[in-house]
C-alpha cells in the first residue's frame, strides 16, 4: 500500500507558490474530486466504462500533481485497462471509491483548514 | 520579473479545473498572463477573440479534440505557438498533433520547469520570428521550397511536412537510402527556422569512438579522463539555440541513448566530470538509412528514444520512385555544374533522358550528381549524349560490371552446384579488383578513373588506403 499523499509535492508546491493560492488550488482539487467521486460512484453501480474511463483519466494527472499517489496510481491502472482493446474491469476496482473517499478525508483535515 | 513577460498571454485548455488552475498559478508566479478553458469551445470563442502568444492544449477535451483546436489556430494570421499536453495513452494523438504544426509536447504529468522551459522557447521563438519577419520584406523573396527540388506526390508529402515541423521545436525523424537528401533536409530545417542565427551542429553518430561519445556528446571538464586537458563545450552545448543534427543515429551506443533520452525530456545535462547541470535549448533531428523501427524490433535501438525522436517522421522516397523528379534534378545539377567548370551545355539527349529514367539509382541523388558533374567535367559541348555516360553506368548488377579477370580468376559460377561457402568473395576485394582496373584502363590517372566510376578521387585515394591494411 502507498501512501496517500506525497508530502514533498505539496511542499514544493508552498515553495513555488504563495500559501494563500496553495490553499485555493487544493480547495479547487478537493472539489472537483468530490464531484469526480459522486461521477464514478454511478458509472460504477451501472458499470459504465465510458464515464469511469474519462473520470480515471482526469485523476491520474490530477491526483499525481496534487500528491494523491495512491489514488494516482490505481486510476492510471484502470484507465490503462479501459484505454487498451479488452477494455477489462473488475469489480475489484471499485475499490478506488473508498480510495478516493479516504484521501479526502486526509486532504480535508490537513490543508482545508490552514496551511 | 521583466515587461515582456508579464504582457505575454498564455491559454491554457485543459479539462481537469485544479490541474488548469495549478499550471496558471505556476505561469502567473514565473511572470506570465494567463486564461484557463476546461473545454475546446470556450478556448475557440476566446481565440477569435484575442490570439494568445502560447496556448497549453490539453488532446482529450470533453466537447472537441485538442486537434481541432490546434488546426483553428494554426489557419489564422499569426498564430500561437500550441504545447500540446497529453497522458502516456495519447501519445500517437500527440505525434499527429506534431504533425499539425505544435511547437512541443509534454506527457502529462509534468514539472513545472518542463512547462515553463516550453513555454519560454516557444515565446522566444515567436519573438524570434517577428523579427525575421520585418527583416524577409525587404532582404529576399526566397522560399523554403528553393531548397528541394521536385514535383512527385512523394516529395510534395515532405516538402508540406517540412514546412510545418519549421515552425516547431518538435524532434524530426528523417529516414531514407543514402544519398536521398536527409542532410538538407537537417540544413533546410534549421536555415528556414527562427533558430538560422544560432548554430547548427552535425554529428555523425557512426564516426565517432564509442568511448569518446559522451565527451563529443556533453562535453568535459578538465581532467576527467586521460586526454581532457581543457574544459571543452559538447555539441548539446554548442547548438543551444540552434540545432542538433544527428546522423546515423541508428549507430548510437545503448547507453548513450539512454543519456540523449534524459537530456531530450529534461532539457538538461552534465559535462563528463561535472555535476553542475546545464540547460539547453536545442531542436533535434536525426536521420538514419536503416529501418528504425526494426532497430527497435531488434533491441538495438530503445523504444523510448524512438518515439521521443519519431515526432515527426520524415521519409525521403529513392531516386527511383520518384518519376520525372529525376529529370528535373538533372537539368538544375547540369545548371549548376555548367557554371562551376564554365562549361555551356543545354540540354540531356532523349536517349539520356530514357536511361535516366529507367535507371535504378542506388546510390540516389548523390549518384546522379557524381555521373553529371563526370560528364561535365571530361566532356564539352551543348548536349549531353549518351556515349559521355560513363561505362559502369546503368549496369544494375554488380556482377555485370565485374571485370573479366574477375570471373575468369575467381571460380565462381552461380550455376554450377559445386560452388560453395568458400568460393564467396568479400565485396571489398570485388571493389578492389573493379577500383584497379579502371585505374590501368586509364594510365595511372586516378582522378580519371574515379571520374569514370561515378566516385570522387578522394574516395579512391581512401579505399587504397583502407585495402593497405587489409591481408590479402
Amino acid at each position: 500500500m502507498h501512501n496517500l499523499i506525497d508530502e514533498n509535492v505539496i511542499e514544493q508546491m508552498k515553495d513555488d507558490l504563495d500559501d494563500e493560492t496553495c490553499h485555493k488550488l487544493i480547495g479547487l482539487f478537493i472539489e472537483e474530486t468530490t464531484s469526480l467521486l459522486a461521477d464514478l460512484e454511478k458509472a460504477f453501480e451501472v458499470m459504465d466504462l465510458p464515464t469511469i474511463e474519462s473520470v480515471t483519466h482526469i485523476l491520474k494527472n490530477s491526483a499525481a500533481l496534487y500528491g494523491a499517489v495512491s489514488v494516482a496510481i490505481a486510476a492510471k491502472d484502470i484507465n490503462d485497462r479501459l484505454s487498451s482493446p479488452s477494455k477489462m474491469i473488475t469489480r475489484e476496482d471499485s475499490q478506488l471509491l473508498a480510495l478516493i473517499n479516504k484521501t479526502l478525508k486526509v486532504y480535508n483535515s490537513k490543508y482545508n483548514k490552514a496551511l | 520579473m521583466s515587461k515582456t513577460l508579464q504582457k505575454t498571454l498564455v491559454y491554457i485548455v485543459e479539462d481537469s479545473l485544479s490541474s488548469g488552475a495549478l499550471y496558471s498559478s505556476q505561469l502567473e508566479k514565473a511572470g506570465y498572463e494567463t486564461r484557463n478553458f476546461v473545454d475546446g469551445y470556450s478556448a475557440l470563442a476566446a481565440i477569435k477573440e484575442r490570439m494568445p502568444s502560447v496556448i497549453i492544449q490539453d488532446v482529450c477535451l470533453p466537447d472537441i479534440s485538442g486537434l481541432n483546436v490546434l488546426q483553428f489556430v494554426n489557419r489564422q494570421d499569426s498564430p500561437a505557438r500550441v504545447i500540446i499536453i497529453t497522458s502516456n495513452s495519447s501519445i500517437e494523438t500527440a505525434v499527429d498533433a506534431m504533425r499539425l504544426g505544435g511547437f512541443d509536447f509534454i506527457e502529462k504529468p509534468f514539472s513545472r520547469e518542463r512547462m515553463i522551459t516550453s513555454v519560454r522557447d516557444a515565446v522566444k521563438q515567436l519573438h524570434l520570428e517577428e523579427v525575421e519577419s520585418k527583416k524577409v520584406t525587404v532582404e529576399t523573396s526566397t522560399t523554403p521550397e528553393l531548397s528541394f527540388i521536385g514535383e512527385s506526390l512523394a516529395m510534395k508529402t515532405v516538402f508540406r511536412l517540412l514546412d510545418s515541423a519549421l515552425r516547431s521545436k518538435a524532434s524530426v525523424f528523417v529516414t531514407g537510402e543514402s544519398g536521398t537528401g536527409k542532410e538538407v533536409c537537417a540544413q533546410y530545417l534549421h536555415s528556414f527556422s527562427a533558430r538560422k542565427n544560432a548554430p547548427l551542429i552535425a554529428i555523425n553518430c557512426a564516426a565517432i569512438p564509442r568511448d569518446l561519445f559522451e565527451s563529443e556528446f556533453f562535453g568535459h571538464m578538465k581532467g576527467s579522463f586521460s586526454g581532457a586537458v581543457s574544459d571543452r563545450k559538447g555539441a548539446v552545448e554548442a547548438a543551444n539555440g540552434g540545432t542538433l543534427f544527428l546522423d546515423e543515429i541508428c549507430e548510437m551506443d545503448l547507453n548513450l541513448q539512454a543519456k540523449l533520452l534524459r537530456f531530450l525530456q529534461t532539457g538538461t545535462f552534465s559535462r563528463v566530470g561535472s555535476t553542475d547541470v546545464i540547460q539547453s535549448d536545442v531542436r533535434v533531428v536525426c536521420a538514419t538509412n536503416r529501418n528504425p523501427a526494426a532497430e527497435v524490433g531488434e533491441g538495438r535501438f530503445r523504444e523510448d528514444l524512438y518515439y521521443r525522436l519519431n515526432v515527426i517522421p520524415i521519409q525521403l522516397p529513392p531516386l527511383r520512385d520518384r518519376g520525372k523528379d529525376i529529370l528535373l534534378l538533372a537539368n538544375a545539377i547540369l545548371t549548376d555544374k555548367n557554371e562551376a567548370n564554365d562549361k555551356e551545355f543545354v540540354q540531356f539527349s532523349s536517349d539520356v533522358q530514357s536511361m535516366f529514367m529507367q535507371y535504378d539509382w542506388p546510390g540516389n541523388i548523390r549518384e546522379l550528381q557524381n555521373i553529371i558533374e563526370n560528364m561535365v567535367v571530361i566532356h564539352s559541348g551543348t548536349d549531353i549524349t549518351s556515349d559521355m555516360l560513363p561505362e559502369t553506368f546503368g549496369k544494375k548488377s554488380l556482377s555485370a560490371i565485374k571485370p573479366a579477370s574477375i570471373t575468369t580468376d575467381s571460380h565462381i559460377n552461380v550455376s554450377s552446384k559445386e560452388a560453395n561457402i568458400k568460393d564467396i568473395i568479400p565485396m571489398w576485394l570485388i571493389e578492389k579488383n573493379v577500383i584497379e582496373q579502371a585505374i590501368n584502363i586509364c594510365d595511372g590517372n586516378i582522378p580519371l578513373a574515379a571520374a569514370h566510376l561515378g566516385v570522387s578521387a578522394s574516395t579512391i585515394y581512401r579505399k587504397i588506403k583502407s585495402w593497405q591494411g587489409e591481408a590479402i
